[in-house]
């Protein structure tokens, strides 16, 4: 299951990232993750350092959201989450 | 001597190899640019006393020590002996004020041959970079193209170096080329960065900052003029040769959402305060960036007289019908406005870089970040000034 056109405008709007295919800025490529139901939320879970191994701010970035509990990756292969709470969203209902 | 983590608030810096190219210069200045964070003379360290990095005996060291923990966390690096960076963290004047209340920025200051000095501001998970999502892209902001780098490699492609740090604002001025020898009169180009603490509005502050803990009432300034600074001939055909871009780098939107600003910073025209168009909607200041300000005469007194104008913060708007389509920007709408606490603006023209204007006995430094006068920024062609003040002023 992929994400949906209106679903990857949606995770843009709330991102903040620009909707512009022209933009040097656009980032056409990421993925989606969302907090795990019914686990407690915790800040260290959103730092940068507990997300990734080794971020490189060249290459890679993450945008995170509290609603949804949500965060956008590019340039992120796989998520360090030790503690296991991010899960990648495909869309659709979660 | 290091007063942990207490800084004098104004550096001034200039390569000590300024026509040749010395490996580890840039990694030498990051390292500089942490001994001033960190409280001490920088001047008179290692880095800056010998053959490379800043030229220390050249440089300056002024004003007053901002708050113990305003900046903290500060470490530089480099990967290359032709890179440089600097990260720290950079509290809100008003941290504590109210308890619980301690909003952050992370900022990271990276250097290289490809793309020049330029900043990111992260919040203070590190996530959530403004104003580009990545850090190879010029100090101007949009794209990492030549037209947005300021400086290059190494260290003689520096020009100079100012840098304020206080309780309120950490603002950066870097001038120079892509080649050594730091750039002509009309070949420099001038980059500019500035962290600036909106002042302090508990009843709003505190409930974002209850919504979301990434939330930090300051604003983020950056601009890139390309070779027209300091050029006789002031205005440049090139369109895109100047970015100018402002926002706040994490915010609660009006329906109550943490967002992350968006910059336009392209062609000094979308936060320029006078693009008016129907999809106008970036954060800007005011007085607008892109109207002129004269001085005063006056007369029987130290003429020309120079305002000092406080900036105010416009968050992202919506110039448009209720009904008109919606874009990331208009619909993520910021309602925060605000004095940006120990910013001015000044006279246009009123000097260069680092040069004092006095009120009372109260010093301020100068900056000339950008053209000013015209709708566009690219066509503009008068010099825009800012102050700040050279000593700390604590807000308690």
């Amino acid at each position: 299951m992929a994400l949906t056109d209106a679903e990857k405008l949606a995770v843009r709007q709330r991102h903040s990232l620009h909707e512009d295919s022209a933009s040097d800025q656009y980032i056409s490529d990421f993925k989606v993750y969302r907090y795990k139901t019914d686990t407690e939320y915790s800040k260290a879970n959103m730092n940068i350092d507990y997300i990734v191994e080794n971020f490189d701010g060249s290459t890679m970035g993450v945008f995170s959201q509290r609603s949804p509990l949500e965060m956008v990756t590019f340039g992120i292969s796989s998520l360090k989450d030790e503690n296991n709470v991010w899960v990648e969203w495909t869309g659709g209902t979660e | 001597m290091d007063r942990g983590n207490r800084i004098m608030a104004y550096f001034y810096g200039t390569p000590r190899n300024p026509t040749t190219n010395v490996a580890y210069d840039l990694y030498y200045m990051c390292e500089s640019i942490k001994d001033f964070l960190e409280g001490s003379d920088w001047r008179t360290d290692g880095v800056a006393t010998g053959a490379g990095g800043f030229n220390g005996s050249a440089g300056n060291y002024a004003g007053t020590d901002a708050t113990s923990g305003i900046y903290h966390t500060i470490s530089a690096g480099y990967s290359t002996a032709t890179t440089g960076y600097i990260t720290f963290y950079k509290k809100h004047y008003a941290t504590g004020q109210t308890a619980g209340y301690t909003p952050s920025y992370k900022i990271t200051i990276n250097i290289d041959t490809a793309d020049g000095w330029r900043v990111n501001v992260y919040d203070d998970n590190g996530a959530n970079s403004t104003p580009a999502a990545g850090t190879n892209v010029g100090i101007g902001g949009t794209t990492n193209a030549s037209y947005n780098r300021v400086g290059g490699g190494y260290g003689s492609m520096l020009h100079e170096l100012h840098i304020i740090a206080n309780d309120t604002t950490f603002m950066m001025k870097v001038t120079g080329s892509d080649v050594s020898g730091g750039g002509t009169a009309s070949t420099r180009d001038h980059g500019w960065f500035v962290l600036n603490d909106l002042e302090y509005a508990p009843t709003i502050d505190n409930w974002a900052y209850s919504i979301d803990d990434t939330y930090c009432p300051s604003v983020l300034v950056h601009s890139a003029w390309m070779n027209v600074m300091d050029n006789p001939v002031p205005s440049e055909t090139n369109g895109n040769y100047c970015h100018f871009g402002v926002g706040q780098p994490r915010y609660i939107d009006h329906n109550g959402v943490v967002r992350t600003s968006m910059f336009n910073a392209y062609n000094g025209s979308y936060h320029f305060g006078l693009d008016i168009t129907a999809s106008q909607q970036y954060s800007t200041i005011s007085p607008p960036p892109a109207l002129n300000q004269e001085h005063f005469n006056v007369s029987g007194g130290d003429a020309p007289i120079h305002q000092l104008t406080p900036v105010q913060f416009i968050g992202q708007h919506s110039l448009r019908l209720a009904a008109a389509a919606s874009t990331t920007t208009a619909i993520n709408k910021n309602p925060r406005r605000g004095r940006m606490m120990n910013m001015y603006r000044i006279s246009d023209n009123a000097g260069n870089d680092g040069d004092v204007i006095l009120e009372g006995s109260t010093r301020y430094r100068i900056v000339k970040p950008h053209k000013c006068g015209y709708q566009f920024g690219y066509e503009s062609d008068i010099n825009a000034c800012y102050a700040f003040p050279e000593a700390n002023v604590p807000y308690v």
